[in-house]
């Protein structure tokens, strides 16, 4: 019936125009923007007046000429080589909490849910706070000072330990989810035959989550590299820092006077290098829709960032 | 043959990397009571200012949700049902501003503010939005929007589509068939993605920073006044609302939990 | 010799109280029961993955109530039978002989001998993902038995097979177990497919067991009336017992004779009624009615008659029989199942 016909279309048009709204909102905040990489006339004399030193010519350039700066290089190395040692973190720890969470009665574990849940919607200047009042008063203060150095405003582990919160708290939940989903009879059965669990995991039941481990370790890297507001409360900006300042592993490493990359995007239109800023925040927009893009590739089940 | 296996190591090891964990994390959530005290913390209570920015954020917080779910509940039916090509590419657009930190999405809000359409509109209504309420707005709902979409898509997912094929067969059209079949069955997880949604656009302040600036009463919600007078050395501020923002999210998150049920991903 | 001695548990939507079971080596014994009787739950108390709250489960002499599943070598093959989807059937096969460190060339011949022994060759190095329900049945099996566990747990093996291949399977099950010789347990529903396998029955209804003993025993002598509806005596009546004859309702008296007086549950089996062709025939407990309605089933046709006793008869002739026809019944003396009512 050519009725019918009709008010599918209309109502199929009705839903895509939504969904097209989205794409097209998302698609013209990102592309639009840039050109906030020209540099501009009148952004050359704002630079003349207020800035100093001898960047003045490099950020001149398209884009503040990022990619002939040491500090824009140092900068990614610092946040991708975090970012992995965090990821690294957050799998070895939180596969098997997961599997805990998933598998085994333990007390309280709506309390644990809610938890989790809560920490995922709470805003990054809380976390940054509880962080900074974890470890800068009472007794892990204490334990700091006879360590020897202080956990706070540091590379190592303060910028770890700030990615880590959330990192660990979407993977986990990402793994549970994934541990819920095989069905606890294959490890029966495998326990029957005579494997020890952990035999069991191994053979059976890891096998069977792969994809979904998979993901969950994509999904806490890129919610470490999309870490913000932790990292500035905790850490704070290094690049004004002078070199002697920063260890010789750092050094090394070459991960001194740099920033975590999201830090560096608002110091530099802070600042009022726009062109700088937005370039370093497309390439955080760049490797964030790489990951999700993979993500959605391998298939993940409705995974809500 | 004797089969040993007493107990293992496994599942001790699991247990145990778990009880640690949770201790780790209840502290760090727990630490602003503890270092604040409760006598401490009912004085900040009772002050207005605290209130001001509560009921700030609760309102902007509202308002920008209803207008995610409005675009959010289609979208996410449009993303759960429809085959489109490169919908993988699309998806991965839409949730571009969710997946990157809201500290750049802050900075391209301010990016596009000064144009087409927004200069637009600032000229024809006299509706500026920018370093004000409408700013905080924008930016929520930026945020929360593709949040929202992919929430109800996961709650339509889970509707099979054979009870609309069978609607349709008696007689019902589309439109008829989304509102009497559809919606109903997926109302609590509709209503307990609305919950997230709304503690979502609650606790985003990055975007704010960036883009809508502060001005005091205005657009100083609550995650960011936390900023703002930290960086001010309140401590005492400080660790009250943040105690503030974590009951806020405990609540909606616990809410959530019971309308929810198991409907959903969380 | 398994025995299982008091057993108690709750696992929240299922409670079994009480349990009592006995199970002799070389045994097919089989559970039956309506589904929420807990007779998946007694078979995973068995198997060790959860453990009773009250009561002890002794294998051989040994109580293995405290031992983990990997600990008490007995088989089990759930409903689906959960074959690993990411191994073979030859690797499904071998997993638990591997889990027992044997050496590989003694893992092989054993593996070998029991793919030929299940005459599943052809499917061996297939993913359990594109099986049929038969073959399904036959890897789990196979798995199962490999490693030549003291008692296999079946919960409901036929369950996921279409018709004609369940009794072709209950069949092949029976022969697995005489070949070799294992004491198995086999949960079940229907007493059709438990008189194909069983040597024993064990009836179960509300997490407790009703009674228990040969099949033959537990048709003709049910103990209450749970037993004999499940059992599908049809025909169940209360009536009262004088010694020589039974009462029931207003007029109709049964002739039977038993030491019990007082009230009583009468069951007839419908096939044990027989229909009187001849109307000259007289004799005890003959009775007249009208055909309420027949239904043709495949090997008789189910006839409902009308009388003060309303009856299920089951006739295996030629003869039609139409609604509001006059029929005479004659139920043997024999025949008539008595419970007493306690």
């Amino acid at each position: 019936m050519s009725g019918n016909r009709h008010s599918r279309t209309s109502y199929n048009t009705f839903f895509y125009s939504f969904a097209g709204f989205l794409f097209l909102y998302s698609a013209y905040l990102f592309l639009s923007n840039l050109d906030q990489l020209f540099v501009t006339e009148a952004a050359i004399k704002t630079r003349e007046i207020t800035s100093w030193g001898e960047d003045r010519e490099i950020l001149n350039q398209f884009a503040g000429g990022f990619w002939k700066d040491p500090y824009f290089w140092k900068s990614l190395n610092l946040t991708l080589v975090i970012t992995l040692m965090t990821t690294f973190i957050a799998t070895i720890l939180g596969i098997p909490t997961a599997y805990a969470l998933s598998r085994y009665r333990i007390p309280g574990k709506s309390v644990v849910d809610v938890l989790f849940s809560s920490l995922m919607v709470m805003p990054g200047s809380v976390i940054g706070i509880c962080l900074i009042v974890m470890f800068n008063y009472g007794p892990l203060w204490d334990l700091q000072n006879l360590l020897g150095f202080r956990f706070g405003h540091s590379i190592f582990p303060g910028m770890l330990i700030a990615s880590l919160v959330l990192s660990f708290a979407f993977g986990m939940s990402a793994w549970k989810a994934t541990f819920d989903s095989v069905n606890p009879r294959f490890e029966q059965v495998a326990r029957s035959l005579g494997s020890t669990r952990w035999r069991a995991f191994r053979t059976v039941t890891f096998p069977l989550a792969k994809s979904g481990i998979v993901t969950g370790i994509i999904l806490a890297w890129t919610r470490a590299m999309a870490e913000f507001s932790a990292v500035l409360f905790f850490c704070g900006t290094f690049r004004e820092l002078p070199a002697s300042r920063f260890s010789n592993f750092t050094k090394f490493l070459q991960m001194d006077q740099a920033d975590w990359l999201s830090v560096a995007v608002w110091a530099q239109v802070e600042f009022g290098n726009i062109e700088y800023g937005f370039a370093l925040a497309f390439v955080l927009v760049f490797i964030g829709g790489i990951s999700v893009y993979v993500m959605h590739r391998i298939g993940a089940k409705g995974y809500v960032w | 043959m004797v089969l040993r296996s007493r107990g293992g190591w496994w599942p001790t090891l699991c247990i145990g990397i778990a009880g640690s964990i949770l201790a780790v994390y209840l502290l760090l959530v727990t630490s602003n009571w503890i270092y604040l005290g409760w006598h401490d913390t009912l004085y900040f209570f009772s002050k207005s200012r605290m209130w001001e920015r509560f009921w700030l954020t609760v309102w902007t917080a509202t308002v920008s949700t209803s207008f995610s779910l409005l675009i959010g509940i289609p979208a996410g039916y449009a993303l759960s049902r429809y085959r489109f090509p490169c919908r993988y590419l699309i998806a991965s657009v839409i949730d571009l501003p969710i997946v990157v930190s809201p500290a750049v999405v802050g900075a391209f809000l301010f990016g596009i503010t000064t144009r087409f359409p927004f200069d637009w509109i600032s000229e024809y209504y006299g509706i500026y939005i920018g370093r004000n309420v409408y700013g905080v707005l924008l930016v929520q709902f930026t945020v929360t929007a593709a949040f929202c979409a992919r929430l109800m898509k996961a709650s339509f997912d889970m509707i099979p589509t054979k009870f609309e094929i069978v609607s349709h067969s008696l007689g019902a059209s589309p439109f008829r068939t989304f509102f009497k079949v559809v919606l109903p069955m997926a109302k609590n997880g509709i209503i307990a993605s609305m919950i997230v949604v709304w503690a979502r656009a609650a606790a985003e302040w990055e975007g704010l920073m960036l883009f809508v600036g502060a001005t005091e009463g205005k657009t100083d919600i609550m995650p960011f006044a936390i900023y703002l007078d930290w960086n001010g050395g309140m401590m005492g501020w400080v660790t009250s609302m943040s105690i503030v923002c974590i009951l806020m999210a405990i609540s909606a998150i616990s809410a959530m939990k019971i309308i929810g049920g198991k409907s959903n991903v969380w | 010799m398994i025995e299982i001695k008091n057993l108690s548990g709750n696992l929240g939507e299922f409670r079994l109280h009480d349990i009592n079971l006995e199970v002799n080596k070389g045994e097919y014994l089989a559970i039956l029961g309506p589904t929420g009787a807990g007779k998946t739950v007694l078979i995973e108390y068995i198997a060790g993955i959860y453990k009773p709250d009250k009561g002890s489960i002794l294998v051989d002499e040994e109580d293995i109530t405290s031992l983990y599943p990997e600990e008490r070598n007995i088989g089990y093959v759930p409903q689906d039978y959960a074959l690993f989807p990411n191994l073979t059937v030859k690797r499904n096969i071998a997993y638990g002989l591997e889990a027992r460190k044997m050496p590989s060339e003694q893992v092989d011949s054993i593996v070998s001998d029991m793919i030929s022994r299940l005459k599943i060759e052809y499917i061996q190095n297939r993913m359990p993902l594109n099986l049929s329900g038969g073959e399904k049945q036959r890897v789990a099996l196979g798995r199962a038995l490999a490693t030549e566990p003291r008692l296999l747990l079946l919960d409901e093996p036929l369950s996921a097979l279409d018709e004609n291949l369940r009794t072709e399977m209950a069949r092949e099950l029976r022969r697995v177990q005489r070949d070799v010789n294992g004491t198995f347990i086999h949960v079940c529903h229907n007493f059709e497919e438990a008189s194909d396998v069983a040597d024993r029955v064990a009836i179960m209804n509300d997490g407790t067991i009703v009674q228990t003993g040969i099949l033959k025993e537990v048709m003709e002598a049910p103990k209450n009336e749970f037993v004999a509806r499940f059992m599908k005596s049809q025909n169940i009546f209360y009536g009262l017992s004088d010694g020589s004859t039974i009462k029931i309702g207003k007029t109709t008296t049964l002739v039977k004779k038993d030491t019990f007086t007082g009230d009583v549950i009468v069951a007839i089996r419908p096939e044990d009624i027989a229909i009187v062709e001849n109307e000259k025939d007289k004799g005890q407990n003959i009775f007249s009615g009208k055909v309420e309605s027949t239904k043709h089933k495949p090997y008789f046709t189910e006839i409902a008659v009308d009388m003060e006793l309303p009856l299920i008869v089951y006739s295996q002739t030629e003869r039609k029989y139409n609604k509001g026809d006059k029929i005479r019944v004659r139920i043997p003396s024999e025949k008539i199942i008595m419970i007493k009512k306690s």
